[in-house]
């Protein structure tokens, strides 16, 4: 029943199926995007099971919202869209968390920066004020070091587990999911430089916590 | 502009965000590039920033929960009742009975 025909598995045909009432369309819609939207969803919400009903409670806003669906934006950003509001108003009905806006306006103030300052020689240095003191240690990812991949990539993702929720959920949808810049301000309501600013703050915390674990 | 420690390490490693995102306007994108050519500190950082967005992508899992799915067969089903008012002359074999199906 279900082709896997390239043509019919396109987004505009996908929703044209769907729209018919054609539960193999549904089904290809939830394989493609239900991971992503749980470990979005994760971001704001407290346990995994209220992650699923949110992701479930989305689904049926989907459905429901079909008919007004009009294609401006790309079907995976209408549905986190969808899935976002769902999963603040969970998150704030669980007293876990605030408005996204809020939420990324209080990471943003707060005071930041990429690398411990402590690393860079001061300002009042003779030759290289401002350069690094401490450089980045390297690191070897060598193939025989496979076992202790899994270990590392458990400490990646305990790393983004405690980043604040706004860069949390921009790294997910970023570096996980692979949304681009655009799809990402559209679903969080945020504007272009403050989704880089939380997006680079990520990613080097990421990477000091890799530093941390694979050069100690 | 030309000298190649203008931009310091300090200022580099907080600009590699906007860097990677191709919002770097081009006086800063010259000096950026200037100093990273100069800077083997500063390439490893780049380098290891570049390994934790690999590393971060590798997290990455396919698969929903056999309930989750079942749930959303039953899900689909009710919304397709409710739209239509019919009973859906479902066979039991489609995608949400049993076998977990894949996108390819």
């Amino acid at each position: 029943m279900a082709s896997c025909g390239a043509p019919e598995l396109d987004e505009q045909s996908l929703v044209r199926r769907l729209r018919d009432g054609e539960e193999a369309a549904f089904g290809v819609l939830v394989t493609r995007h239900t991971p992503g939207m749980l470990r979005v969803a994760r971001t704001f919400v407290s346990t995994p099971a209220v992650a699923e009903e949110v992701v479930q409670e989305t689904w049926l806003g989907v459905l429901r919202g079909l008919g007004g669906f009009e294609g401006r934006s790309s079907l995976r950003t209408w549905i986190y869209r969808i899935l976002t509001n769902r999963a603040q108003t969970r998150g704030t009905v669980e007293d876990r968390t605030v408005p996204f806006a809020t939420l990324a306006s209080r990471d943003l103030e707060r005071e930041y920066s990429a690398v411990d300052p402590e690393r860079f020689l001061p300002a009042d240095d003779d030759l290289w004020p401002h350069h690094w003191a401490t450089p980045p240690r390297r690191w070897e990812a060598s193939p025989e070091a496979a076992l202790s991949h899994g270990e590392t990539l458990r400490v990646v993702e305990e790393a983004i587990t405690g980043l604040p929720v706004a860069q949390r959920a921009v790294i997910t949808m970023r570096d996980l999911e692979g949304l681009d810049a655009d799809e990402v301000c559209h679903v969080l309501d945020v504007t272009a430089v403050n989704q880089r600013v939380l997006l680079h703050r990520a990613r080097s915390k990421v990477r000091a916590v890799l530093e941390e674990h694979l050069a100690p | 502009m030309s000298d190649p420690m203008e931009m310091v390490c300090r200022d580099f490693v907080e600009n590699v965000g906007d860097y990677l995102e191709g919002a770097l306007g081009l006086a800063d994108l010259q000096s950026l590039e200037t100093h990273l050519e100069a800077c083997p500190h500063c390439a490893l950082y780049l380098e290891q920033v570049l390994q934790a967005r690999e590393l971060t992508a590798e997290l990455r899992r396919d698969g929903v929960p056999a309930e989750l799915r079942a749930g959303l067969g039953k899900l689909f089903a009710q919304w397709k009742r409710d739209r239509t008012g019919m009973p859906e002359a479902g066979d039991g074999r489609g995608p949400f009975d049993g076998a977990v199906p894949r996108a390819s």
